[in-house]
């Protein structure tokens, strides 16, 4: 029902921006958390929210409305963050209680639905009653029609009971039992027939009538247009939301037919007999209306029609009213209660059963709407799962990665160099060869700083570089550890105490056996340049020497 | 009783906010390469509706950690008393951006935290750490040792040594590569730092587990309801009164293979959420595999089945159906039913495999006509979805959350992903599949059932 979204306006109450809400919110991201604010809001899709705690009064909702507008709902809710829909549904689920599937749904929906505009389902909803009005009153004109017909008298000769009872009660039982070969779905060898009566079903007509001018989206039409062969929830509705239409033509026709005789009766003289060109004897009519009466015979003998009065009610056109007995007006009367009876028993009644069975069916094929959409199952899912959160409360404070150096070092690299091997870098004894190695230039001095050091430690041999005479120096540091602030504060300390004017340059040591990859570079780059000092720059030496590990003097 | 507490805690840059990320599995973490990203503690508590079960507090590494030593040791009053001058150090520094990174990770410890010191064992052990592991050693809180392995290198022996002069347990854990067994296996490692905290760490795990199986279902029921959805997909254009237009059959095929296209990105995109990787899209190019077009030749060489498959299973679906009639004769008719069945369904399946959708023209209630493209009808097309559903959910169910580089699939991996599906899957598949087709839909139940089939493939390793 992708399409049905758009058709269900936002509330901006609950679905617009913070402004419309009248209460506090935060907007940022939790991690997967939806941030809960004041007034116990959570972040929706879209930036809005739903009013939990204080539910805005809304207008009851009929199933059926609530069968279209929820999935509609969570089809537009699918844009909601998963977590946020977890948490928001879990709380509710704790306020909607217990119940089945449909009770929570629309538990759940009322907290958080609280629109008042016409949603879609309240739209169609009332399409729909005025499609069941508009059946009804078609059925009943068509009732008033033909009973005004069968009834018809005009003096010249009585009204044919047997005809009567064939326009009101055979060709309605036909038309009701064709209607429950439609009942099973697919019936193998019935196909074709199936689909021709469901054709001339008046509730197919009022289905199309429906979808096309109740503007319905093409997803919801399916809920109008009933396929045989479809089983699933959707077809069930549409083939009981057909077959309730139909009788409730039906319906309207058999009332309407009732009350006209009944009016016709009361308000003229009317005069019953039967005739058929069949050769049959009084005494088989009379044996047939036995059966047909049997159900009221015990409770209302009179509208039985006895032996006798099928004897005298039997007329042949062509002999006029001659042939009838002497006081037959008012004897031929007495099939009056008979004839209403039987429309009421074998017209009516079955009629208003089989719409009762449509109107429960579907009900429960409206509540196998709600239940069987996937989104509704994933809402209960939702709901009765319990809310694992794993994610933090507070946003990410990142602190940004500071930027890349950009001046060109002013590089002093002639001569000899005293040198501070960092951390344990290289092995201190080895330093000459290293430094000849990697960047081309000889030791006068070399000690060991930082690492394992004491910080008295450190100092001395601070102590120990100033002391060991002019010239640059080089301070060889592990590539693939990370230049703690520790580290900055020994170079200012260097700094501080050989003077402003000695190069000090950082030279990152590959891993025995490994490689200094360029994200190590970087972050040695960054490091130094956040000293901020124009004569502390990072040397990355020569490229062919940068693996470590490797023999100072090895090629 | 309060939630047992956790401050994963170390050097700059070793992987505690990886360790995080993949416990907490929140790609939000900011995880970087450059050192120090992480500027101040941040707390992840497992809650379970609500109730939190435990915490996990990434801390920013030390930075001065000689420094901080130097002053405990010049402040030391003997053992019982050295709690109080590292909650001495914190207090005195808490002001002082110097201390700032320090004071940050001692601060959750003091509050009653277990201590996860994690060091990289794939660089090689440095003193540097020991001042860090002697200020920890301060503290006096329960302490465990992670040996992350970020690199390819192998110094875990090495660290191991040197761990165990700190810790009672020290454990290798790899952040990047942890499956979810190896993670919830190390949550409940941690109840060892404190019997106390044994049980709800157990709960936790238990609930996770729990979590993990809904997650395995719920995205089962998303590629249900993907396949569903584009098995019974239609578009319609109405036909213009002046007859039929030729280009209107295309402009409808292709909105038909628009509307799949954004049904499957959908529930990708639910998949993902459902694993907590809601940002996977954003940051990254999906694998190649699943980029490709859908309807392309080489998208059903790659996810489909291939067409002995094919045939089989339309073979066993016939055969099926004709078994039916066997059975309504006794066995008189000596499997005939079953083997014509095998056949017309082997037969039907391979000649239907080129026809991508039906197009009709319908009759409209109340007149017009209107062209309908759809549903598509191609047998191998749901295996094709099916396919490459399966191997993005396990994709995201494999992935880790500290992981930020993007997908990586094998190309030598081979043709017809779906082949893997074993027969009696297909088979159940297969029914329900066509189905869908013959009848626009399924009943609950039959969902179910396709539910709970995918379900067992949701997870199988790539």
């Amino acid at each position: 029902m992708a399409d049905t979204a758009r058709h269900l306006r936002r509330d901006p109450r609950r679905r617009g921006d913070a402004d419309h809400t009248g209460t506090e919110t935060t907007h940022g991201t939790c991690g997967r958390r939806p941030c809960r604010s004041r007034g116990g809001n959570y972040a929706v899709a879209g930036g809005g929210h739903y009013d939990d705690p204080m539910p805005l009064p809304r207008p009851s909702t009929t199933l059926f409305e609530d069968a279209i507008d929820i999935p509609s709902w969570l089809e537009h809710d699918r844009a909601t963050p998963f977590a946020t829909r977890v948490h928001r549904d879990r709380d509710i689920a704790a306020k909607v209680g217990g119940g089945d599937g449909v009770a929570l749904a629309r538990g759940w929906w009322s907290h958080v639905f609280h629109g008042t505009e016409r949603t879609l389902g309240a739209r169609l909803q009332r399409t729909r009653l005025l499609v069941g009005a508009a059946m009804l009153g078609l059925g009943m004109v068509a009732g008033v029609a033909v009973a005004g017909a069968a009834f018809h008298y005009d003096g010249s000769r009585p009204i044919n009971v047997v005809t009567l009872l064939a326009a009101l009660v055979v060709v309605q039982a036909t038309f009701l039992l064709l209607s429950l070969l439609l009942l099973p779905g697919r019936v193998p060898g019935l196909r074709a027939l199936q689909d021709l009566l469901t054709s001339l079903n008046p509730g197919t007509f009022a289905a199309a009538l429906f979808r096309r001018f109740g503007n319905v989206p093409r997803d919801v039409a399916q809920l109008f247009g009933w396929h045989p062969a479809r089983a699933v929830a959707s077809g069930r509705f549409a083939k009981w939301q057909i077959l309730a239409w139909a009788q409730t033509a039906a319906l309207g026709f058999n009332v309407a037919a009732i009350v006209t005789a009944i009016s016709l009766i009361a308000f003229t003289d009317l005069a019953f007999g039967w005739s058929t060109t069949l050769t049959v004897d009084p005494q088989r009519v009379h044996r047939i209306a036995a059966v047909i009466a049997w159900p009221w015979h015990a409770w209302l003998p009179s509208a039985v029609p006895d032996l006798a009065l099928v004897e005298r009610s039997q007329f042949f056109r062509l002999d006029g009213t001659r042939a009838l007995d002497v006081g037959a007006s008012r004897a031929l009367a007495g099939w009056w209660s008979f004839a209403v009876l039987a429309v009421v028993t074998y017209g009516l009644l079955p009629r208003f059963i089989f719409f009762a069975i449509c109107v429960v069916r579907l009900r429960a094929a409206t509540r196998a709407l709600l239940t069987d959409d996937a989104r509704v199952a994933a809402l209960l899912d939702r709901m009765a799962a319990p809310a694992v959160e794993t994610a933090a409360d507070a946003p990410e404070d990142a602190r940004p990665a500071s930027p890349l150096p950009n001046s060109a070092p002013h590089r002093e690299l002639v001569g000899s160099a005293r040198v501070i091997v960092w951390s344990g870098a290289v092995d201190p004894a080895q330093a000459d060869a290293h430094a000849r190695r990697a960047l081309g230039i000889g030791v006068r001095i070399a000690v060991d700083a930082g690492g394992g050091n004491t910080l008295d430690a450190d100092a001395r041999a601070i102590d120990s570089i100033a002391d060991g005479g002019a010239g640059p120096i080089v301070v060889f540091t592990r590539a693939w550890e990370p230049p703690l602030l520790e580290f900055g504060d020994f170079v200012a300390a260097l700094r501080a105490r050989v003077g402003p004017d000695a190069s000090i340059i950082v030279t990152p040591i590959a891993e025995a056996g490994g490689a200094i990859d360029d994200s190590q570079l970087k972050t040695w780059a960054r490091a130094v340049g956040r000293i901020a000092d124009p004569r502390v720059y990072l040397e990355q030496g020569n490229p062919d020497t940068r693996r470590g590990g490797s023999a100072p003097g090895a090629a | 009783m309060s939630a047992p507490r956790f401050a994963i805690v170390g050097h700059p840059n070793k992987g505690k906010s990886s360790i995080v990320a993949t416990l907490a599995e929140d790609d939000s973490v900011a995880i970087s390469s450059e050192p120090g990203t992480t500027r101040s503690a941040r707390t992840y508590p497992m809650r379970l509706d609500g109730v939190v079960l435990y915490e996990l507090t990434d801390t920013p590494g030390f930075q001065r950690a000689r420094e901080v030593l130097a002053w405990l040791v010049a402040h030391d009053r003997g053992a019982g008393a050295r709690t109080a001058v590292v909650r001495e150090f914190v207090e005195q520094h808490s002001r002082e951006d110097r201390f700032h990174d320090e004071c940050e990770l001692l601060r959750p410890i003091l509050d009653g935290a277990g201590i996860l010191y994690v060091v990289d064992g794939s660089r090689p052990y440095g003193g540097e750490y020991e001042p860090e592991m002697e200020v920890l050693r301060w503290t006096g809180r329960p302490r465990m040792a992670l040996i992350n392995l970020i690199g390819s290198g192998d110094h875990v022996d090495e660290w191991r040594a040197a761990l165990s002069q700190y810790f009672s347990i020290v454990r290798v854990f790899d952040a990047m590569r942890a499956d979810f067994s190896r993670r919830i296996e190390l949550l409940r490692a941690f109840g060892a730092l404190d019997e106390t905290w044994a049980a709800q760490l157990n709960d936790a795990a238990t609930a996770l587990e729990r979590d993990r199986d809904r997650r395995r279902v719920r995205t089962a029921t998303e590629i249900a309801d993907l396949l569903i959805a584009v098995l019974t997909a239609t578009e319609s254009t109405k036909l213009p009164d002046d007859g039929p237009d030729p280009t209107l059959e295309e402009a409808t095929r292709a909105r038909l293979r628009r509307t799949v296209g954004a049904r499957e990105h959908a529930a990708r995109r639910a998949v993902q959420e459902i694993y907590h990787h809601d940002g996977l899209d954003a940051n990254e190019a999906t694998a190649a595999f699943l980029d490709e077009d859908l309807f392309s030749e080489r998208s059903f060489s790659v996810f489909g089945l291939s067409s002995s498959q094919l045939a089989l299973t339309g073979a066993a679906s016939g055969a099926v159906a004709g078994g039916v009639v066997d059975a309504l004769f006794g066995g008189t008719s000596l499997f005939l039913g079953a083997g014509i069945g095998a056949l017309i369904g082997a037969a039907g399946t391979l000649l239907g495999s080129d026809r991508l959708a039906k197009v009709e023209v319908l009759g409209q209630p109340l007149g017009g006509f209107a062209l309908e493209v759809g549903p598509i009808t191609d047998p191998n097309f749901p295996w094709v979805m099916l396919g490459r559903a399966l191997l993005h959910a396990r994709l995201v169910a494999e992935r880790n959350h500290a992981r930020r580089e993007g997908f990586v699939i094998d190309a030598g991996r081979g043709e017809h992903f779906a082949d893997s599906i074993d027969a009696s899957a297909r088979r159940t598949l297969d029914g329900l599949f066509r189905k869908l087709r013959s009848d626009g839909g399924i009943e609950a139940t039959e969902r179910t059932r396709m539910i709970d089939t995918i379900s067992s493939w949701v997870e199988r390793p790539t």
